[in-house]
């Protein structure tokens, strides 16, 4: 199942509660990560880190601050739709 | 009134100011040395000098103070630093401006008998300037003004006696809002340094010119360390967790600040911290652990920075900078990190040397994770151009090898964009307590302060609301008490009213929208001064409900409610400034959000509020839809009563009705009370409705606040 995650993913549908969430997402075979913000230089909640797919609908993620979080988790499609514990909704669409 | 810094050329080309970039080199510069800290001269001043004798001149590396005065006669000027780093390219500089504060002086003693002359405001008197015999200031969070992007400066050396230092002036505004004000030369000359400074023969003073081509002001610059910037490291520990104090490689947090430029203190304090809730930390315990256990707590005084070591972490295996976002209750960003002593590192690739070990034994992971979590503290983010302390301990040991395993690959440094940041960033985005980690662009700037401003010492400003919750189309009716805590009398305006002209404020709603709100009406008399003696208070209280953004109030929520009382003094603006915290409450009923949406959206109601009369049709017929509905009646139903007790036209006063008005429901502040005095003064007394008046206003002002001469008003009736 984490072989469906590896790969560069682009955000697809971000409502205002997910603009930290970053534009583009590798997720790399060693399970580290790296985002991209929409500016180059600014923050982004998901800049640099590991990640873990705990559940088929649950992969955890280290933040920017080294906070690891855990996002409600779907796949269908290359589409992937992310869910955080305050209950924001976003998608990222597989381009590579 | 001018400021003479808005005279400098408007240039913006950002919402954040740039750091400045290296300068380019004159031709021919002689070999200079690496760049370490304490900063070494590149070019040293030769030891014999040259026939004909000339003195070769350069800008020592390391931090400046400064002062900036601009050219006015108004009590305004600026301190804070320039730091010089000195590289293979020539030298980088960059600055900050903290606003000096100023005071009224205590009157001087009347010599001999004679009139009392008319009392008149005292004039501002500026705090004496940091001393630069304390080396690096450490200058108040609030008085932050400016960071100057510093583009132009003496790169090598030169056998003149002066250079150009070319600047650009950045406004801050809080929380992180930036505005480039224009760009200035100085023409900095060398010059004798006043007494205090540590190297009499660098400091220098120049005028500073806009690119207009006119002096705005004067700027002073002493040289007073060899370090950019100055903070504390405070470690704190419970009992089985180790310290991280070094790399087991050489590299210790003094090294690796010296590397930055950074003077560091670091403090290995309590080893005896308590767990709790077990060995695993939440965030939130950490940050109620730290104003606990730290030994000092005053970032206007000291760039501190807190680190705790515990067992384990609930957010995260080995560290986090956990004082950011939701987990920063006291609002003061990037004081305290904590690490992990206990998380087991896996006994598997890539855990290269380390695998199997507790982190807290593993010295080196164990250090590096520290010094990364106070580089987050540090306002940085993660890097990945190298394996430096801003990578993750992830990446980096994915990055390892056969030949070079974790953490031998780990590089004891900081990437070179992230050393510029911390030698060149604003102060407000590298000091504890001021800029929101990661905080770019999504706060809503609030109002500029302006640098014609003095804070008062000794004088509070209470405001309180005479309701904490209000139902939405009501009246907010706040009441303000101005006291004097201090030792002195202070010259304070005569009246709180907002009519007097000297009280003014804005309102902030749930989404953070500010709204403000002035007196409709000014007295045109001159405004006078009383006295306010040590330990004496003066009140008054207002009635909000509209200001030049429109309704104040124009949805449920909870809302802020800032209040200045200003008045002017030797051309400035004194201003003692509070709030208070207001709840408005949804519309109960239909009806009730009709006649609320009828005082919303009628601006002639304010006006009807505040001047009475008949002649704002719309506003009077907006006021009888909400003295229909039984919500918002007590809310306004003296201020009917009040309007229907002046003539107006034709139409006579109607005391009678007014008195009919007022019962115990309705809602009166102090002020309106005491005004109320005057309607059921004309009433006759032997009536039913007078008697009722005078026993309701009697039994309102012993459940208020009310002055002692209102309350007397009333208890006269």
């Amino acid at each position: 199942m984490i072989e469906d995650l590896i790969g560069e993913w682009e955000k697809l549908e971000s409502p205002a509660c997910a603009a930290l969430y970053p534009v583009r997402i590798s997720f790399l075979a060693n399970g580290n990560y790296q985002g991209s913000a929409a500016v180059s230089g600014t923050f982004t909640l998901w800049d640099v880190g590991s990640y873990e797919l705990i559940k088929d609908d649950e992969l955890e993620l280290s933040t920017a601050t080294d906070a690891v979080k855990s996002y409600r988790f779907a796949l269908a499609d290359d589409v992937m739709s992310l869910t955080d514990e305050a209950d924001c909704r976003f998608t990222y669409r597989r381009v590579v | 009134m001018d400021n003479p810094i808005r005279a400098l050329t408007p240039n913006p080309i950002g919402p954040f100011p740039p750091l400045p970039d290296p300068l380019p080199p004159l031709p021919q510069p002689p070999a200079p040395l690496p760049p370490r800290f304490p900063l070494p001269d590149p070019f040293p001043r030769p030891p014999f000098p040259p026939f004909p004798p000339l003195q070769l001149r350069s800008l020592r590396c390391g931090c400046y103070l400064i002062n900036y005065t601009p050219r006015t006669p108004l009590a305004v000027s600026y301190d804070g630093t320039i730091r010089v780093e000195c590289h293979s390219n020539g030298r980088t500089a960059s600055g900050d401006l903290y606003q000096r504060p100023a005071i009224f002086l205590p009157p001087l003693p009347i010599p001999f008998p004679g009139p009392l002359p008319r009392p008149q405001p005292r004039r501002p008197f500026l705090l004496p300037g940091p001393n630069p015999a304390n080396g690096i200031p450490i200058l108040s969070r609030s008085r932050y003004r400016y960071y100057l992007r510093i583009t132009q400066l003496l790169e090598n050396f030169t056998v003149a006696q002066s250079f150009t230092l070319g600047f650009e002036m950045w406004r801050f505004t809080a929380s992180n809002s930036w505005t480039n004000e224009g760009s200035a030369t100085a023409e900095m000359r060398w010059t004798t340094a006043p007494t205090g400074y540590p190297s009499p023969s660098d400091y220098l003073e120049g005028d500073v010119v806009n690119s207009a081509g006119v002096t705005v002001g004067r700027l002073t610059m002493g040289w007073v360390s060899s370090y950019l910037r100055k903070a504390t490291v405070e470690i704190d520990r419970v009992s089985r967790s180790e310290a991280p104090l070094n790399s087991g490689a050489g590299h210790d947090w003094r090294s690796i600040f010296d590397e930055i430029g950074w003077d560091l203190n670091l403090i290995e304090s309590d080893s005896d911290v308590t767990e709790p809730s077990g060995e695993s930390w939440s965030d939130a315990e950490m940050h109620a652990a730290m104003p606990q256990r730290r030994d000092s707590a005053d970032l206007d005084s000291e760039w501190r920075y807190h680190l705790i070591c515990v067992r384990r972490l609930d957010s995260t295996s080995r560290g986090i900078m956990y004082d950011a976002f939701g987990t920063d209750s006291n609002n003061v960003p990037r004081e305290g990190a904590g690490i992990a002593s206990h998380w087991p590192i896996p006994n598997a690739d890539p855990w290269g040397l380390v695998k199997g070990k507790r982190f807290g034994a593993a010295t080196a992971p164990y250090f590096r994770t520290a010094v990364h979590e106070l580089g987050h503290a540090l306002g940085l983010f993660h890097n990945t151009i190298d394996n430096g302390f801003m990578n993750t301990t992830g990446v980096i040991a994915a990055a390892g090898t056969a030949t070079t395993p974790f953490p031998n690959n780990v590089k004891w440094q900081f990437a070179d964009d992230d050393l510029k940041r911390l030698r060149h960033y604003p102060d407000p985005f590298v000091r504890p307590g001021m800029v929101p980690f990661g905080d770019a662009s999504t706060s809503t700037p609030p109002i500029s302060p302006t640098d014609l401003e003095i804070e008062v010492t000794g004088l509070t400003l209470k405001v309180t609301p005479l309701k904490v919750a209000v139902p939405i189309g009501a009246p907010v009716r706040v009441m303000l008490e101005l006291s004097n805590d201090g030792d002195q009398p202070i010259d304070v305006p005569e009246s709180l009213s907002l009519k007097h002209g000297a009280v003014r404020g804005y309102v902030i709603d749930p989404s953070g929208t500010r709204r403000s709100f002035v007196s409709l009406m000014r007295c045109v008399e001159d405004h006078e001064f009383v006295e306010l003696k040590p330990g004496k208070t003066m009140a008054h209280d207002m009635t909000l409900l509209r200001g030049a953004e429109g309704a104040l109030f124009p949805a449920a929520g909870i809302y802020t409610v800032v209040v200045d009382v200003f008045w002017e003094v030797g051309g400035m603006e004194a201003v003692v400034r509070s709030d208070a915290s207001v709840m408005v409450e949804a519309a109960t009923d239909e009806k009730h959000a009709e006649a609320a949406a009828k005082i919303l959206a009628t601006p002639d109601a304010h006006l009807v509020l505040v001047l009475g009369g008949d002649h704002l049709e719309e506003g009077v017929e907006a006021f009888k839809t909400a003295l229909d509905d039984p919500t918002l009646r007590p809310h306004f139903a003296y201020s009917e009563a009040r309007r229907k007790a002046q003539r107006f036209g034709k139409r006579r006063a109607d005391v009678s009705a007014a008195a009919e008005l007022i019962d115990d429901s309705t809602v009166m502040s102090p002020a309106e009370l005491e005004d109320a005095a005057e309607i059921a003064r004309k009433i006759d007394d032997k009536t039913a409705a007078g008697k009722k008046l005078k026993k309701c206003l009697k039994t309102k002002s012993k459940e208020l606040p009310m002055p002692q001469s209102s309350a007397k008003v009333i208890e006269d009736l």
